[in-house]
């Protein structure tokens, strides 16, 4: 990853101490502090390894790495012996070739040579080895080739008899994760690796991650058995960008026949280095779900909707597009984007909206819960987008989490977290519930929901009490400083923490720790980005990064979480209505005239749109009359208890493009079948702004169509004559317009990860892009508001409301609920609710309770108890029409609703 | 004393308060893992299931971890453990003196394999490794007391004899132990 390797112009290579050694006669230069087996590997030279895995500390259980060192006493481990100068080492004299086989004999003793019906042959550490170094008798004897039983989790297939005992599950799942599902039982001959108390894996905290299934060296962990599947050299490889969260994970797609068999991942490679989650390994069945729409339909007279044609679908959509267009001009129409859509699909679809349909009415699913951080970004640093990169997050001294479940909504994100709580590192959480991140770190804040504010507010009256600030830094580099210390003159650190139901001490605490870290960054989810005072929210996280001084350098900076794969790459692409593609806003006469240079089409005077966030008004209203929807599903997304319904019933005309029949689509007079991401060509920009590929493994299913066709097909019916062959033609045309995506190249993406904005082919983008300064000069320091956004509760609606993500599903879970791997684990969405007040109000897990909200809406959902939630706060996930928790949620930018909860009979 | 028992508080309220103070005790230190689980055993006499969480919760280690160590180590107990018990030898002394058809003859003779209580909760035998007695192998001890140059059929005497001694106590007093039995000095603290 050279992206990481740069700041702005200047590359940054630690300065370590160049030692000269002899591998084999050859003579290698090497950094010292490197390991033989690493120095070795790095020039081609491969030595055996059972036990080692880069993602985990060295080990030296297998003894399969032995080498010899000349003058040492015996042969060493060269996973863990650093290289020193003037060593001359021996990798595979007679003697380790002979010691070698010997460990082979002594695991193939035990071994059971079930490699006909193995998960894992083709893809199995022994069996190479085996082959190697030729082991075609042991002394001792076979073992029966009897494995046993896979286990119960949906999943993971557990077979212990195949087990060598290199730990590397063991360690990865507490070295990586931070659980600790796998351990060792008994001693000596008797050892073996199970769960404690040999429990199914479902009952000791497992999050399916399936990190032990990727490190298992031969067949003892590996994923269960799928009817269609088949093994390592039967499968066809594609390398893609996981499409369902932000941290844009580097997926390795296994297809046989025609259909991805499994998901795998590839150790050292992409940002996750290997690592994924129970959605990214685990959720691929909605792919092929059988309810995949592979034919355009148009409803009918008598409402139904039927199948249709491609030609007679389209025209449709054209003609009502033009009627609208001729009406009432091209604001009547109005594009909302999905999170997963490709910049190249989103690129067009916004191209289509502004310069064919004529409208700024473009915008994406998520904008309301990035529009918060967008903004105070703008305002403070000139840059709307997160100002640093994940590997960068292993130098921070401290982090802070604010609104954010980390470990469920970006669970390969989270992993630099767990690290730092793992290294010792202050980790501040910042949240209502005890997330598993909150428990794991130092200082857990568990503030009232919406209270957000207060504490941030302590928290830099503390620092600047304490005198823990950067003056040198807000000297160079911020204006602002006086009014943003005036607007602090009257906070009282206890009295804020009163108002935000957290110790004064803790907060305190945490302040200091905070401000007294060399670098410290800030993760902030959408928990604090939405309701009344997200802004506020957002501009006090800034400033406290500038009076801090933690802005511009590496390991520090501020993280505004995205949800989706995608969700960056559409603001990129200008799918915003006040923005164009790369930035400018609407408004910018001279970024117009360039459009419409390069496009050829008039847009130039087009009013900003309406925000996604206005959607339900404008449609209610009548403003808007057509509504295309493209990969994502308003009916369940967007807020404003009973009014959604209702504005996309009065909706003149929906068009959905999707993959299935969404709820969205219970509305819609024309659907149109999309292709899903593995099927699909183009690129992610993942919430980091890494620019990644998106690449197809199987052929759209169907009659179903990638995105980016389906939008010139509907552009060249509506008059326009484009020709793109491919989506790489529109990242050519990216390129050209969005400054920021001035250097993207195929080409260059087959290499390496690009981060933009790309200050140059050469580069491998830009790591952190305050480092020489903030655009437009100076950053500003924003005066800190006043108050919280709190929920009033009372007699009787006296449950505090709060909402987000859940490990196995995704957003509004279209695609996760399609999906048996994760279904299978959890299949319906459950209210969370603390032990007491279950007793208080006489339900029992699982039993149904129906949730009403002041506006008279009211959802049905069964208990789950959680200790996690606090008493008085209630908690629901978003990813079911069963329980369809936008209508609970009111207009965007109100607080956590109050709601009551009964007691549903039967 | 021949017969000498380790016993435990059965008193669960004082068990339960002694191992909350253990617990608190070593809350937050590193490397407690193994002085909790033997404080653990020595109020409980094994290692509970719920016991051993709450020890892996203390020491700040997860759950595998401690079933790990509890499990290496053959002073740690994780089933309950019968009033006394009887310990063959396999160190390699006596396993080179026939301790395998020692362990067979006492199996039979008290209807249990090793590692399991008699159904009375009187008797428990385990295999152990080396107990520091090779010169008198093969070896047996019954609670704290060696017996040794053994012969399979000397062993079930010497086994029966202790049996004999405990039951005629045991419908003596009723206690299920022979007179100075009941003592706390077995006990681990």
């Amino acid at each position: 990853m050279s992206a990481t390797e740069t700041t702005g112009d200047q590359v940054v290579t630690p300065n370590k101490e160049v030692v000269t050694l002899s591998i084999n006669g050859q003579e290698i230069q090497a950094q010292a502090g490197q390991t033989i087996l690493e120095v070795a590997q790095a020039n081609g030279v491969d030595i055996p390894t059972l036990c080692h895995d880069p993602r985990l500390e060295p080990y030296g259980a297998c003894r399969m790495c032995l080498v010899e060192v000349e003058g040492a006493r015996g042969p060493m481990a060269s996973c863990g012996t650093m290289v020193r100068e003037g060593m001359k080492v021996q990798t595979h004299s007679e003697k380790i070739v002979k010691l070698r086989k010997f460990v082979l004999e002594l695991l193939l003793t035990n071994h059971p040579l079930d490699c006909p019906v193995c998960e894992a042959a083709g893809d199995c550490r022994l069996q190479d080895y085996a082959y190697e170094y030729l082991v075609d008798m042991v002394p001792w004897g076979w073992r029966a080739p009897l494995a046993g039983d896979p286990g119960t989790h949906p999943n993971i297939a557990h077979f212990g008899a195949r087990c060598i005992l290199c730990g590397r599950c063991v360690r990865i799942c507490r070295e990586v994760m931070s659980i600790g599902c796998w351990g060792y039982l008994n001693r000596g001959y008797d050892s073996e690796v199970d769960t404690p108390y040999r429990l199914p894996l479902q009952e000791v905290d497992c999050v399916s991650c399936g990190q032990c299934v990727s490190t298992c060296p031969v067949g003892a962990i590996v994923g269960q058995r799928t009817p269609g599947g088949a093994r390592e050299w039967q499968t066809e490889k594609t390398v893609t960008t996981c499409a369902y969260c932000a941290d844009g994970c580097r997926q390795v797609l296994h297809t046989y026949r025609g259909k991805v068999v499994r998901v795998a991942s590839e150790t050292e490679k992409g940002l996750n280095q290997g690592n994924l989650c129970v959605k990214g390994r685990y959720g691929m069945g909605y792919v092929a779900a059988p309810d995949r729409l592979t034919k355009p339909m148009i409803r009918d007279a008598s409402g139904t909707l039927v199948e249709s044609t491609w030609d007679d679908a389209l025209k449709s959509v054209a003609e009502k597009m033009t009627a609208a267009k001729e009406d009432k001009g091209g604001r009547a129409v109005a594009a909302v984007c999905g999170t997963h859509s490709t910049n190249e699909a989103a690129y067009l679809l916004q191209k289509l909206m502004r310069s064919v349909v004529g409208s700024n009415n473009v915008d994406a699913i998520d904008h309301g819960e990035q529009a918060a951080a967008e903004e105070a970004l703008m305002d403070g640093f000139g840059l709307p987008v997160v100002s640093n990169s994940r590997e960068e997050l292993r130098e921070a001294d401290a982090i802070l989490v604010i609104g954010s479940n980390l470990t469920e909504s970006h669970p390969v994100l989270a992993l630099e977290v767990i690290r730092a709580v793992r290294l010792g590192k202050t980790v501040i959480v910042m949240d209502p519930r005890v997330t598993e991140l909150a428990s794991k770190a130092g200082y857990h804040l568990a503030v009232r929901p919406g209270a957000d504010l207060a504490v941030l507010r302590a928290m830099v009256k503390h620092m600047m009490e304490l005198d823990l600030t950067d003056t040198d830094f807000m000297a160079a580099h911020t204006d602002g400083f006086e009014g943003f210390e005036k607007s602090l003159a009257d906070v009282d650190v206890s009295v804020e923490a009163v108002t935000a139901g957290v110790d004064a001490e803790l907060v305190r605490a945490a302040a200091a720790a905070f401000g007294r870290a060399g670098s410290a960054a800030v993760l902030v989810g959408t928990g604090a980005a939405q309701g009344p005072k997200s802004k506020a929210v957002m501009a006090a996280i800034a400033d406290l990064m500038l009076l801090t001084g933690n802005v511009g350098r590496p390991g520090t900076g501020l993280f505004p979480l995205r949800s989706g794969a995608n969700s960056q790459g559409l603001a990129d692409m200008g799918v915003r209505p006040d923005k164009f593609p790369g930035g400018a806003s609407v408004a910018d006469a001279a970024a117009a005239a360039r459009l419409e240079a390069a496009w050829g089409m008039p847009i130039s005077g087009l009013a900003a749109g309406v925000p996604t966030m206005r959607l339900v008004d404008a449609l209610r209203s009548g403003d808007i009359e057509v509504l295309y929807v493209v990969g994502a599903d308003p009916a369940l997304a967007l807020r404003g208890e009973g009014a959604v319904h209702e504005a996309l019933e009065q909706a003149g005309f929906v068009v959905v493009q999707d993959s299935f029949l969404t709820e969205t689509a219970r509305y819609a007079d024309v659907v149109l079948p999309a292709a899903v991401a593995s099927e699909d060509e183009g690129t992610f920009t993942n919430g980091e702004r890494f620019v990644q590929r998106v690449r197809a493994a199987a052929p759209p299913l169907g009659d179903s169509l990638p995105d980016w066709k389906i939008v010139q097909m509907l552009a060249n019916r509506l008059g326009a004559d484009w020709a793109y062959a491919a989506p790489v033609d529109v990242m050519a045309e990216v390129a050209d317009v969005a400054p920021p995506y001035r250097d993207v190249t195929y080409e260059k993406l087959e290499e390496v990860e690009l981060q933009r904005p790309c200050s140059g082919i050469e580069h491998g983008g830009t790591a952190v892009p305050c480092s020489k300064g903030f655009e437009g000069g100076k950053a500003v320091f924003a005066p800190v508001e006043e108050g919280v956004a709190e929920t009033a509760t009372d007699a009787a609606f006296p449950f505090i409301l709060i909402t987000g993500s859940v490990r196995e599903h995704h957003g509004t879970g279209e695609r996760t609920r399609r999906s048996a791997g994760v279904t299978d684990l959890v299949g319906e969405a459950r209210l969370r609710l603390n032990p007491a007040d279950a007793e208080t109000l006489r339900v029992l897990e699982g039993e149904t309770v129906r949730v009403s909200g002041r506006a008279g809406s009211a959802v049905e959902a069964p208990v789950s108890l959680d200790t996690r939630t606090p008493q008085g706060i209630v908690f629901l996930p978003g990813f079911s029409p069963e329980v369809p928790i936008n209508h609970l949620l009111g207009p965007e930018g109100s607080p956590a609703p109050a709601v009551r909860l009964e007691r549903v009979d039967g | 004393m021949t017969t000498e028992a380790t016993t435990y508080d059965t008193d669960e309220q004082e068990q339960e308060e002694r191992f909350a103070e253990l617990l608190d005790r070593y809350k937050g230190q590193a490397g407690a893992l193994v002085p909790l689980l033997q404080g653990g055993q020595a109020i409980f006499g094994y290692l509970p299931e719920d016991v051993m969480r709450r020890v892996a919760k203390a020491a700040g280690e997860p759950l595998s971890k401690a079933v790990g160590v509890a499990t290496f180590y053959s002073q740690f107990r994780l089933r309950p453990h019968a009033k006394h018990t009887i310990r063959c030898c396999h160190g390699t002394a006596c396993h080179v003196s026939g301790a395998a058809r020692i362990s067979e003859e006492l199996e039979k003779c008290l209807g249990i394999e090793a590692g399991e209580n008699t159904p009375d909760m009187l008797y428990t035998i385990e295999e152990v490794h080396c107990v520091g007695a090779c010169g008198m192998a093969p070896v047996v001890m019954i609670n704290d007391r060696a017996h040794g140059k053994l012969t399979p059929e000397k062993a079930v005497e010497v086994v029966k004899a202790f049996k004999a001694e405990v039951e005629g106590a045991s419908a003596g007093d009723g206690r299920g132990a022979p007179a100075g039995a009941g003592g706390r000095e077995g006990e681990d603290t």
